[in-house]
């Protein structure tokens, strides 16, 4: 259904039950009137006269008549007429009917419509054999105590109203009158009046509203193809919102919709990117170390054939380049998941005890055949914080893996976890060779890009610590480095401890 | 006594692997290739569940539910997924501790064995470290069959070690547990006392190992 159908269908509901409710209200009030007025005119009527003109003649008062009233189709003597037997004297004349025709007519009603008045005792019965008897429904109402009652009734045909009245005296034949009247053509012409009414109303109405529905209609239909056109652009391009109706809100929102999915979808491809480099680097890095590995198994294996013991050094390397690919992959998963934004880290609580014991064994195999020796220890109670448990291992792996790889042989690497005054510390001691002023200062500095990280460093410790630098970065963490006196490197990771529950 | 493992991986290569390097630390391995088949098994008949993630038929994470429904056995997890929500999950499921792959077999029997050790560590009162003997409770230090005379302070620098025979002990965690902590320069104080307790051991005296930047730790084998 269009908008402007529903409008006219609306109007129409709307009118309907209006033209009934007034076409009710005005009838009601007609009846009322008609009421009044035959009431009005029964007590005037019967003080001016008509009580006098009634019990004189009761069996011949009253009557129905149209269209001058019922005075008309049965005129009232002007004279007196002497009961049957009497006869005046000759040339004797009674008086006039006094002020007979100062009765006044009945309400006209329209031409062919009827009037009719009667007369009762107290026992509701007339004198006049024309006279219709009192409706059962009327006289219960007087006889219960009622001075007036009335009644809407059909009379050949017509709605009409009938009234019956007590007057104020309480005896005598005319002590009860009833008088009727034909009203429906009055209401019909009065309906009819309304409906036209409401009928050139709601066409007015109806016009004015199609009129102004033009413009909002034909907005709508533009919003729809600038949508459209939107939408084909990706939400580039954005659709008009003047104004500060309903429809512009509805415009803007569809442009904040619109940046939101091309937001969305710029994220969704920002991963997709990542997701394609990480496996692009990941291939080519890997395969680095990889070769060496393959190099140092086949020398071992060449020595074996030969029924030589290996060389040491093989089996050594083959140790460090396994440990680093797996380093590598990690360190890997790790930069793409923190090039992917903070959306991607996993908020938990970490046990830190169990992390620092999982890097500390995870490098003694390495640490063993460098002949470095490694040591850890944590606390006895647990010591947790909230973050991503595999970025902060990472980080911490990173440190040690350092620390191992270019420490010295027969050298140390210790790892601590502490915790005091709701702060937890991992500490990385080696007495290895340490580092130079300018690149300790290179390694303290934060927001390394962790695209750094793929960066095969031979030297150093460039990779690894760029992600360490971007976990502890992320987490609100601390992460330092001192050079110690007695040579080497102290690296330290802390940050608040989660509350125990 | 011969700790029984489960372990399942479908991975042969790495499984016989683990199985094998668990077999000559002593341990009894049972190796299982399907995750419907660790399904069957009754995992309070083992000592410790080592739980690949990836498994065909049933997958890990549902093994790990299963046996937690049915027994209080401790579950580490061999995860190739270094991702942190499975481990989350895994750990919020009930699982123990995880191994990331790759790891070294070393790096999984230290897991295993931390695992195993953990009930009733600190539950010992004699312990065994080399030619040492000491009983905590009744403070006797046996070198041999010759009972030491330590003073107090030396004895309970000496037991908080014992506590954690293998481990090693912060010096802050000494100064706590046996010092004063606040009075004058508590580390070069605990630094004497070890001192002292090392010549009084005398040829055990190795057993009271320093550990570079961290502390001292008792060795728990004799160390000539």
């Amino acid at each position: 259904m269009t908008l402007r159908l529903r409008l006219a269908a609306g109007i129409l509901l709307t009118a309907i039950p209006l033209s009934l409710g007034v076409l009710y209200v005005r009838a009601e009030a007609q009846r009322r009137a008609v009421e009044a007025e035959l009431r009005e005119y029964v007590e005037g009527a019967m003080q001016a006269g008509g009580r006098w003109l009634c019990e004189l003649f009761p069996q011949r008062f009253g009557g129905e008549g149209s269209p001058m009233g019922a005075w008309q189709a049965e005129p009232p003597p002007m004279r007196i007429e002497l009961p049957e037997g009497l006869n005046l004297p000759e040339g004797f004349e009674l008086p006039p009917f006094p002020g007979a025709d100062k009765i006044p007519r009945p309400p006209d009603p329209k031409p062919g419509q009827k009037v009719a008045i009667w007369a009762y005792d107290p026992q509701f019965t007339s004198a006049n054999p024309k006279a219709r008897a009192i409706p059962d429904a009327l006289r219960s109402k007087l006889e219960a105590g009622e001075r007036f009652a009335a009644q809407s009734f059909e009379w050949e045909g017509y709605d009409s109203i009938r009234v019956v009245m007590r007057m104020d005296w309480d005896k005598g034949p005319c002590a009860i009158v009833m008088a009727e009247r034909q009203v429906e053509a009055r209401l019909a012409e009065g309906a009819s009046a309304v409906v036209w009414g409401v009928a050139i109303l709601g066409a007015a109405v109806l016009g004015i509203v199609l009129l102004l529905a033009g413009p909002i209609v034909a907005r709508i239909r533009s919003l729809g193809d600038q949508v459209k056109t939107s939408a084909r652009s990706n939400y580039e391009m954005p659709v008009e919102a003047k104004g500060s109706d309903e429809i512009a809100a509805l415009a803007r929102d569809f442009n904040e919709a619109g940046r939101l999915v091309r937001e969305h979808v710029e994220s969704v491809e920002a991963r997709r990117k990542t997701l394609q480099d990480f496996v692009a680097n990941t291939t080519h890095d890997v395969m680095i170390p990889l070769t060496v590995l393959k190099g140092h198994l086949s020398g071992i294996h060449e020595a074996l054939a030969a029924g030589d013991a290996p060389n040491d050094e093989s089996v050594r390397g083959s140790l460090r380049e396994a440990q680093y690919i797996g380093s590598l992959l990690h360190d890997l998963g790790a930069a793409a998941k923190l090039d992917a934004g903070d959306v991607a880290l996993d908020q938990t609580d970490v046990d830190l005890g169990a992390l620092v014991h999982r890097v500390a064994e995870r490098h003694k195999p390495l640490a063993h055949s460098a002949r470095i020796q490694l040591e850890f220890a944590v606390p006895e109670a647990d010591v947790s914080t909230r973050g991503d448990v595999t970025l902060i291992e990472q980080a911490v792996n990173n440190l040690v893996h350092n620390a191992v790889r270019y420490g010295d042989e027969g050298g140390h690497v210790s790892l601590l976890l502490g915790e005091t005054e709701g702060r937890f510390t991992i500490t990385v001691w080696d007495d290895g060779p340490g580092v130079a002023e300018d690149e300790l200062k290179r390694l303290a500095e934060p927001g390394y890009r962790a695209s750094a990280a793929r960066t095969r460093d031979p030297q150093g410790a460039g990779r690894g610590l760029a992600i360490a630098h971007e976990v502890a970065q992320r987490h609100g963490f601390e992460l330092a480095f001192r050079r110690l006196d007695e040579g080497g490197l102290e690296a330290s990771l802390g940050g608040p401890v989660s509350v125990r529950q | 006594m011969t700790h029984r493992i489960l372990l399942v991986e479908d991975d042969t290569e790495l499984g016989r692997q683990v199985k094998d390097h668990l077999e000559r630390k002593g341990y009894f391995v049972t190796w299982l290739t399907h995750g419907d088949e660790a399904l069957a098994e009754d995992p309070s008949s083992y000592s410790i569940l080592v739980l690949d993630l990836m498994l065909p038929g049933a997958y890990g994470l549902d093994v790990l539910k299963a046996a937690r429904e049915r027994a209080e056995v401790p579950v580490l997890i061999l995860s190739a997924r270094n991702e942190t929500a499975d481990k989350v999950r895994a750990l919020k499921l009930g699982a123990d501790d995880y191994v990331t792959k790759p790891f070294w077999p070393e790096e999984l029997v230290a897991r295993i064995e931390a695992r195993l050790r953990r009930p009733g560590m600190s539950q010992r009162r004699v312990v065994e470290a080399g030619p040492l003997t000491i009983d905590v409770a009744a403070r006797r230090v046996l070198l041999g069959d010759d009972e030491l005379t330590l003073a107090p302070v030396e004895f309970d620098v000496l037991a908080a070690l014992a506590k954690r025979v293998g481990e090693a002990v912060p010096r802050l965690t000494l100064v706590e547990e046996v010092l004063d902590p606040a009075s004058a320069d508590p580390m070069r104080t605990l630094d004497v006392h070890v001192s002292r307790l090392r010549k009084k051991l005398g040829d055990a005296s190795r057993q009271v190992a320093t550990v570079y930047k961290i502390g001292y730790r008792l060795e728990a084998e004799a160390v000539s």
